[in-house]
Parts: C-alpha cells; sequence; structure tokens
C-alpha cells in the first residue's frame, strides 16, 4: 500500500507576520468609532473571541463582539448597532430562577448602578444575570467607562448571590420587607456581630417573608420571619428519626426551653424538626434576640444529643376511650370496635366499626369509623364501581375493598376519618352519619339481599 | 327521623338552597387559610380558593381547591379539600383503572369520580376539614389552622404521587 503525503493547509505555512490580526473584522457592519473603541480594546489585552453580524436587527445593523478580559477570566459581549444604542454586558450565573433573579438583584443593582441594566436569561436550566450598560456614543473613552461599571456590577451582584452582607447597617437588601423600627434595629445589630444576611425572602404571603443569616463561624443557617406583629427565629434540624421518633424527640423541648416550639415535618420521606422562638415586636431587641438564636442552639444541641427514642407508639387508641366514656353500647372484635345501630324509622340495622389504629401525618391524628355498604365474593361491576364512586358527601368518603388473606369478598366501605381528640359528642354524630350512610347505600347497591350490613 | 335528616345531609347531589351562615363559613374558612401563610387565590368561578404546590423542586405542579361553601351534615360544618389526579377526555375510566385507585387507602381521604357539565371524567382525591369549631378570626397557632395546613399539604402529596403514577411525566393538575 502506497502512503500519500498529507497536504498541509496553507495557513500553517504561512509567515507569521502576514496574518492579519484583524481579519474578524473584516465585513462587519462596524462604524469607525466601533473600530476604534475595538483596537483600544485589543491595546487594553482584551482578546475577540468572537465577531458576528447579527442578522436579526431590525433597524440599521450590528455587530456582536465577545472578548476575555486581560487575565482571561472575565468573557464581556459587545453588541454594536449602527442606528441604535450599543451595549456592553457581562454576566454571571445564578441559583435563581429568572423571574426570582430579577425579583433579587433587580432594585437593588438600579439603586446602586443606575447607569447598569439588569438583562436575566436561562439557558439549559441555568440563570445568568447580564450587567448591562447602554451607550448612544460606543466611542473607546465610554466603552473603557463601561466596561469598568459592569465590572463593579458584577461584582456587586456576586457579593449579593453569594450573601456577602451590604456595607454594615445598610438595610436596603431588607426594602422589600414591612420591617418595624425594633426589627431593623435587630438587623443592624445582628450584621454588627458578624451575621451575614444570606438571602432576604419578600413574597406576599407572611410565611415566605424571611432573612436567612449566616452566623459567625457556624455551618448552620437561622431563619428570620418577619410580620409587623412579631419576629420568629427559627433552626431545623434533620433526622433519620421516624416521624413518631421525631416527634418524641422534640417532646421536652417546651420544659427544657420555655418560649420555644418545636414541630416535625415530613418533607416527603425527609423528617426535619424545627425549633422556633417567637418575639412579639415589643420584645425584638438586640439583646433578646441574640439570646433566642443562642437559646436556639441549645435546643438544636440537645436535639442532636438525645438518644434516638424507641419509636414512639401512636396515641393508643383515643377514640376509644372516647367511646368507651360514652354509654354507647359496643364490642370489642381486636382491632375494631363494632356498634350495631338500630334505625326504627327504616326499621333496618346497620353496623359502624371504629379502627383502633390511629395513622398520623404532621400535626393530624385519626382514627377511621367505618360502615360496609357491599360486601360480596362478587367483584362490583364497572357501572357500579362508575355510579356509586361519583356519590358527593360533606364528610368522609367511599374506599373499594379487594380480597386479601383476612377477607374473601369485595368490599366498599364508608368511612370518616376522625381526630382523635373529637369530644364524645362529635363521635356520636360522626357514627350516626357513618352507619345511616353506610345503610343508605347498601339498600341502593343491593335492594334485593335484604339487610345484610 | 332525625337520622334520615342527617344523612340526607351527608350526601350532596341534590341542588341546595343557600344558606344565610355560608358568607359567615366562607369569612371564617378565609381567615384560617390567611393564618396558614400559604399563598392562594379566589378560583375563576368563586367557589373555591385555590393553592398551587411545587413538587420535585418545580418540576412538577399540583393545584389544591378548597370548597368555598360548607358542607352541613348534622350540626357540623366541614369543607373539602380535593386534587384531580387523573382526566379522561369523555370516557370514565376503565374498570381495571377504577379498581386500582378506588381501593387506594390513604391515612384519611378517599378517592372518587367527577363528570363535568362538558362531560369530561376525572378522578379526584378528597379530604374533608371539619371547620364547626373554627374562630371567626384566625391564629397562626390555632390547632384547626395548623390541621387545615397539614391537610392541604397531604391532599397535595397524595394528589402529586398518585398523578405520577397514572400519568407520567403528562403532570396534571
Amino acid at each position: 500500500m502506497m502512503l500519500l503525503p498529507i497536504p498541509i493547509p496553507i495557513a500553517l505555512i504561512c509567515p507569521a507576520y502576514l496574518i492579519d490580526d484583524d481579519a474578524d473584522l473584516k465585513g462587519m457592519p462596524l462604524a469607525s468609532i466601533h473600530k476604534e473603541a475595538l483596537a483600544a480594546l485589543k491595546k487594553a489585552g482584551y482578546k475577540r473571541t468572537r465577531v458576528e453580524e447579527n442578522d436579526l436587527t431590525i433597524i440599521g445593523s450590528a455587530t456582536e463582539v465577545d472578548l476575555l478580559s486581560p487575565d482571561g477570566k472575565e468573557k464581556i459581549s459587545l453588541k454594536f448597532n449602527t442606528e441604535d444604542d450599543s451595549t456592553v454586558d457581562r454576566e454571571i450565573l445564578v441559583p435563581e430562577t429568572k423571574a426570582a433573579a430579577y425579583a433579587r438583584y433587580g432594585s437593588q443593582l438600579k439603586a446602586k448602578f443606575p447607569n447598569v441594566v439588569l438583562v436575566c436569561y436561562a439557558v439549559n436550566g441555568k440563570t445568568y444575570a447580564v450587567a448591562r450598560v447602554e451607550l448612544s456614543e460606543a466611542s473607546p473613552k465610554n466603552v473603557m467607562e463601561a466596561l469598568a461599571e459592569t465590572k463593579r456590577a458584577i461584582a456587586f451582584l456576586e457579593q449579593t448571590r453569594d450573601g456577602v452582607s451590604a456595607p454594615k447597617g445598610d438595610l436596603s437588601d431588607l426594602e422589600a420587607l414591612p420591617l418595624t423600627a425594633n426589627q431593623k434595629a435587630v438587623f443592624v445589630a445582628l450584621e454588627k456581630s458578624g451575621y451575614r444576611r444570606v438571602r432576604v425572602t419578600a413574597e406576599p404571603n407572611e410565611e415566605q417573608r424571611y432573612v436567612t443569616l449566616d452566623p459567625p463561624g457556624s455551618d448552620f443557617k437561622v431563619f428570620v420571619y418577619v410580620s409587623p406583629r412579631r419576629m420568629r427565629l427559627q433552626r431545623s434540624l434533620d433526622v433519620t428519626d421516624t416521624e413518631n421518633q421525631a416527634t418524641a424527640r422534640t417532646r421536652p423541648i417546651p420544659e427544657k426551653f420555655p418560649g420555644m416550639t418545636a414541630r416535625v415535618y415530613d418533607l416527603l420521606g425527609r423528617i426535619s424538626i424545627t425549633l422556633e422562638v417567637a418575639l412579639s415586636d415589643s420584645e425584638t431587641t438586640p439583646t433578646r434576640t441574640l439570646d433566642a438564636i443562642a437559646a436556639l442552639g441549645r435546643g438544636i444541641a440537645f436535639l442532636k444529643d438525645a438518644p434516638l427514642p424507641p419509636p414512639a407508639p401512636a396515641p393508643t387508641d383515643p377514640v376509644g376511650k372516647t367511646l368507651q366514656a360514652s354509654k354507647l353500647i359496643y364490642t370489642d372484635i381486636g382491632n375494631f370496635y363494632k356498634l350495631k345501630f338500630d334505625n326504627s324509622n327504616t326499621k333496618r340495622s346497620q353496623y359502624a366499626y371504629v379502627r383502633k389504629d390511629v395513622y398520623s401525618y404532621n400535626s393530624l391524628n385519626v382514627q377511621e369509623i367505618y360502615s360496609l355498604c357491599y360486601d360480596s365474593p362478587d367483584a362490583p361491576s364497572a357501572a357500579l364501581l362508575e355510579k356509586t364512586f361519583q356519590k358527593g358527601f360533606s364528610l368522609g368518603g367511599l374506599v373499594l375493598e379487594a380480597p386479601s388473606e383476612t377477607q374473601k369478598n369485595w368490599r366498599i366501605r364508608f368511612k370518616i376519618d376522625a381526630p382523635t381528640d373529637l369530644p364524645q359528642a362529635t363521635l356520636k354524630t360522626y357514627l350516626q352519619l357513618v352507619q345511616g350512610t353506610g345503610d343508605e347505600i347498601e339498600k341502593e347497591l343491593t335492594p334485593d339481599k335484604g339487610d345484610i350490613l | 327521623m332525625i337520622l334520615t335528616l342527617l344523612c340526607a345531609a351527608l350526601m350532596i347531589g341534590s341542588p341546595q338552597t343557600p344558606r344565610p351562615d355560608d358568607d359567615a363559613a366562607k369569612a371564617r374558612l378565609k381567615s384560617a387559610l390567611d393564618a396558614t401563610g400559604l399563598k392562594y387565590e379566589a378560583s375563576a368561578s368563586g367557589l373555591s380558593f385555590t393553592l398551587m404546590f411545587d413538587h420535585e423542586g418545580g418540576k412538577r405542579k399540583q393545584k389544591i381547591y378548597l370548597a368555598v361553601k360548607p358542607g352541613t351534615p348534622s350540626s357540623l360544618k366541614t369543607h373539602m379539600i380535593y386534587t384531580t389526579v387523573w382526566l379522561g377526555k369523555d370516557a370514565p375510566p376503565d374498570e381495571a383503572l377504577m379498581r386500582k385507585i378506588l381501593g387506594r387507602t390513604k391515612k384519611l381521604g378517599s378517592f372518587y369520580l367527577f363528570k363535568d357539565a362538558k362531560g369530561i371524567w376525572v378522578i379526584r382525591f378528597r379530604v374533608h376539614f371539619d371547620a364547626t369549631n373554627l374562630k371567626e378570626t384566625s391564629a397562626s397557632d390555632d390547632n384547626l389552622v395548623i390541621n387545615l395546613k397539614d391537610m392541604i399539604y397531604f391532599v397535595s402529596q397524595v394528589g402529586d404521587e398518585t398523578d405520577k403514577d397514572l400519568n407520567g411525566d403528562n403532570d396534571i393538575r
């Protein structure tokens, strides 16, 4: 096999002095003032990385130029328009969505740099904040000044993004929050004590108005929720406990730390404990705030050191205790209480059941009260399901049960989720509603089978 | 007789005449919802307050409806909290889907079918908030307010999980 010589591109064998450094500008719609500006930038050490004509410009022509700063670390974009303002852009990556970035940086940037316009855009899931200066005359001097202005603006955006506080005593980043005079004094004092404001969230509803603080020399955050009435200070701890274990862990908190509350959150499977101290506006002083933050720290330490409690037994059948005290006649059938109701007006009877298990979700603890309305080895037809499960109820609902190891029939039950702390009178009402509705649906679904359930 | 009245009140199928205290119940509910701190708005029809929740970092959303008009079983006052988990154009869910979903037991609440005036079939998940003892003006640390908030969270969580299970990436709100 014969090897052919590899052709060498002509450009590679040209002497260096023959290369035109400004070849990338040829054919571009640049005015002479733009070329002067680009020459000045080149002299100052800026390196062009892209020059393109922007075909989308409606009036006149435009040339887009990307530059690398002399130290090679920053990208700057210029757009020279022949019939419109030219622009100088610098950008940084920010963690927010586009809308949130506008909300977070817009007013602050405008206050500090009135000549700089904030433009945010999102690409491939990333958001960029652009500091832009618009120039009616893109002369070398104006472009260089715009570069300096955008550099300062980007430094400010970086500080804001990374949570570096404004100069001490400057609360301009908190403008969007409805702070009282006491609360303002607290934020100034906290800043002097080394607390950095990492984030300010100012949504319309009260639950979303808070300041995230980074205490000095710490690896945790303190959340300060503000409203005109009070200031709520919070710290959170993620735990690997079950929800019940976490709840048990927090139980001593109110006694050990008066004025402190603890809540357990099930955040889609992740359990988190939040400790909170609330200060009314009259209590909101720097000293009390710092004391409260210190107390939250002790509370977190207590939670961390507390031995993992055994899985807390769910509250044991509180509705059963209410039932026992109610003088209603029932039978204990293991996992349930069974009650028979004779309805004199319909001359029918119906059973109602109270499940002993307690189901919990955050603050909610319920026990099911139900009555069967369909119980047959035959699966309910699609038409029956369609009709029955369209029924509207002002309390409770229906559940279909397929045959299982413990019961061989298809069933439909009407159930109400009763809060475990319900009083006797409400329990009686719920039982009446459950058995009456169950019986009525039974009669409707199986009119020819008599009164079985 | 009393029992018949109780159960007639529990099942809502027939038109109900407006009650004079519905406005008071709505005001109490609004105060409680305000106290939860959750962001909500009135639906276009005015029949519900609606709340939109982000799931999976905002990739998915779930819209929750809180019925304004109270149910009045017996001497109680209740408000339904619900969300849609499946949507069929003009046909009800097939038998297999009905058995799958209607047989799902959750800690609280239940699934049900609904056909709107345009013939669209949906499967929804609902719980009832017993608002009988709701104060005229609620505070954020009232037990009922905390319960209301958790019920809304629960419906949102079950709603999105079920939606994802039934519809995959086609996010039903």
